[in-house]
C-alpha cells in the first residue's frame, strides 16, 4: 500500500475525458492505419535516437528498449486490427441498405452496440466495432458474407486465402498472419508471457520449439518485419477488397439503376479506399 | 522538463522546395531508408521507414515549398533559396555522421513541424535481408 489517500474514483473516472479529436485521415481507413502504425513506429525511433545521446543505464537501457518495442508491436497489430472493421464497416455502410439477402445475419450485433451508433447511422460501425477481428478465419468469414453477391452464397474472396483460394493477389499471407496473431495475443493477455499454452500454438504455427514460460523480448528489427508485412497486407487487402466491392456494386447497380448514382458511387469509393474505383463504367480518382 | 521550441519560421531557416529535397534524397542513394516523423500529409499516404526513392516520389507528387531549420551551431540561414546541393551540410549539422536528422515545416501551414530521420537500422536489416535472399 502506498499510504496515500487517493480518490481513485474521482481521477480514474476522468482518464477517458484525456483525449483529442482524431486526425483527419481517421475517415480513410488506410490512411487511418498509416498513420497510426506510423507514429507508433516512430516513438521507437524517437527514444532511441534520442537516448543515443543522453547517458544511459546499461543495464536498464536494453531491458527498457525491448519492452518498448513490445509495446509498439502491440500497438501496430491492434492498429491492423481496427483497419479490419474499418473496412468491413465501409463495406457495410455501401451494401447493406442495397441488398435484400441476409448477408448482415453474419454479424450478431448487441443492442448497445446498435444504440451508441443509432443517432450516428453507422450500420457498419454499429455491427463491427464491437467485434474481434484477430482471427483469419472469422475475418475469412465475414469478409466472404459481406461480398457475396446479391441472394449468393459467400463470395470467392478470402482475406487471407490459402493458396488455392481467391485473390490470388492475397495468398501467402495467411501463416504469417496467424503468427502475429499469436503474438498479438501472448503480448495483449499474457504481458508479454509465453505461456505453455501459447508456445504450443507457436510451436504448431512455426514448425519449431519455443519455449514456455518465457518472456517476449523483440528486437527493433522483430517490430520492423511485423510492419513492414502489416504495411503490405494493408495495401493489399485494400486495393483488393475495392476491387471485389466495385464489382459487388456494379452488378447491383445493373438490377436496379435506381438504387445509387453509378458515377458518385465510384467517387465515394475512390475517396475511402484511396484508390480508383469503377462502378458500371465510371472511373473516378481519390481526392 | 521539457523546453518547447519556437516554429521554424521564427527560428534561422533555408527554404526550398519539396522537389528539390526529392532530389537530394534521390542523391543519398537507391539503398537509403527514412522516416517522417509528425506530418500528417506524408504519413497518411507513406509507410515508413521507406526508401528514399519511395518518399522522394510523393515529395515529387506534392511539390510544395518548405522551409529547412538551419540546427547548425553557427546557422548562416535567413530564409534564402536554397537547392539539394546545399542540403548535405545542414543535414550533417552536428557532425556526428550518425543518422541524419532534419526539421521541416511546409511553408504555408501556420502550424506543425516535422523531421526526416535516416534509418539506418532498417538500411541494414533490409540488406541483410537482401543479402540472405540471394
Amino acid at each position: 500500500m502506498s499510504g496515500l489517500s487517493v480518490d481513485f474514483d474521482k481521477y480514474l473516472k476522468r482518464i477517458p475525458t484525456h483525449s483529442e479529436e482524431p486526425a483527419r485521415e481517421a475517415a480513410t481507413p488506410v490512411s487511418h492505419y498509416s498513420r497510426s502504425a506510423n507514429d507508433a513506429w516512430n516513438l521507437l525511433k524517437y527514444v532511441k535516437r534520442n537516448l543515443a545521446k543522453a547517458n544511459v543505464y546499461d543495464s536498464v537501457y536494453e531491458p527498457h528498449m525491448r519492452r518498448l518495442s513490445t509495446m509498439v508491436m502491440l500497438t501496430i497489430v491492434e492498429t491492423f486490427e481496427r483497419f479490419l472493421k474499418e473496412i468491413a464497416a465501409v463495406c457495410i455502410n455501401q451494401v447493406g441498405q442495397a441488398v435484400l439477402d441476409d448477408r448482415l445475419d453474419v454479424f450478431s450485433a448487441r443492442g448497445s452496440a446498435v444504440a451508441a451508433h443509432f443517432e450516428s447511422g453507422d450500420l457498419g460501425k454499429a455491427l463491427c466495432e464491437s467485434l474481434t477481428w484477430c482471427d483469419c478465419d472469422d475475418a475469412n468469414r465475414r469478409f466472404r458474407r459481406i461480398l457475396a453477391d446479391p441472394f449468393q452464397d459467400d463470395a470467392k474472396f478470402y482475406i487471407f486465402p490459402s493458396a488455392s483460394q481467391p485473390p490470388a493477389s492475397l495468398r501467402g499471407r495467411a501463416e504469417s498472419m496467424r503468427v502475429v496473431w499469436q503474438l498479438r495475443h501472448t503480448i495483449a493477455h499474457n504481458a508479454g508471457l509465453v505461456t505453455s499454452a501459447d508456445a504450443m500454438k507457436f510451436r504448431l504455427l512455426t514448425k519449431r520449439q519455443v519455449q514456455s514460460p518465457r518472456l517476449l523480448q523483440p528486437t527493433e528489427g522483430d517490430v520492423w518485419y511485423v510492419k513492414l508485412f502489416l504495411d503490405e497486407t494493408v495495401e493489399l487487402v485494400n486495393l483488393a477488397i475495392a476491387q471485389r466491392l466495385s464489382e459487388l456494386l456494379t452488378t447491383i447497380h445493373a438490377t436496379d439503376s435506381t438504387l445509387f448514382e453509378a458515377d458518385s458511387k465510384a467517387k465515394v469509393l475512390a475517396d475511402l479506399f484511396g484508390v480508383p474505383a469503377t462502378i458500371s463504367g465510371f472511373t473516378r480518382q481519390p481526392q | 522538463m521539457k523546453q518547447s521550441t519556437p516554429h521554424i519560421r521564427d527560428l534561422p531557416h533555408y527554404r526550398l522546395s519539396s522537389s528539390e529535397l526529392a532530389r537530394w534524397l534521390d542523391a543519398q542513394g537507391a539503398e537509403s531508408w527514412w522516416s517522417v516523423d509528425g506530418d500528417p500529409l506524408l504519413m497518411e499516404r507513406l509507410n515508413f521507414p521507406c526508401r528514399g526513392a519511395e518518399l522522394a516520389k510523393l515529395l515529387r507528387r506534392i511539390d510544395k515549398p518548405l522551409l529547412l531549420l538551419d540546427a547548425r551551431p553557427q546557422p548562416g540561414a535567413h530564409g534564402e533559396m536554397i537547392g539539394a546541393a546545399s542540403i548535405d551540410d545542414i543535414a550533417d549539422a552536428d557532425q556526428s555522421h550518425d543518422e541524419r536528422v532534419l526539421q521541416f515545416c511546409w511553408e504555408t501551414e501556420p502550424e506543425g513541424g516535422w523531421l526526416l530521420c535516416e534509418d539506418l537500422e532498417s538500411q541494414q536489416l533490409a540488406s541483410d535481408n537482401d543479402s540472405e535472399g540471394q
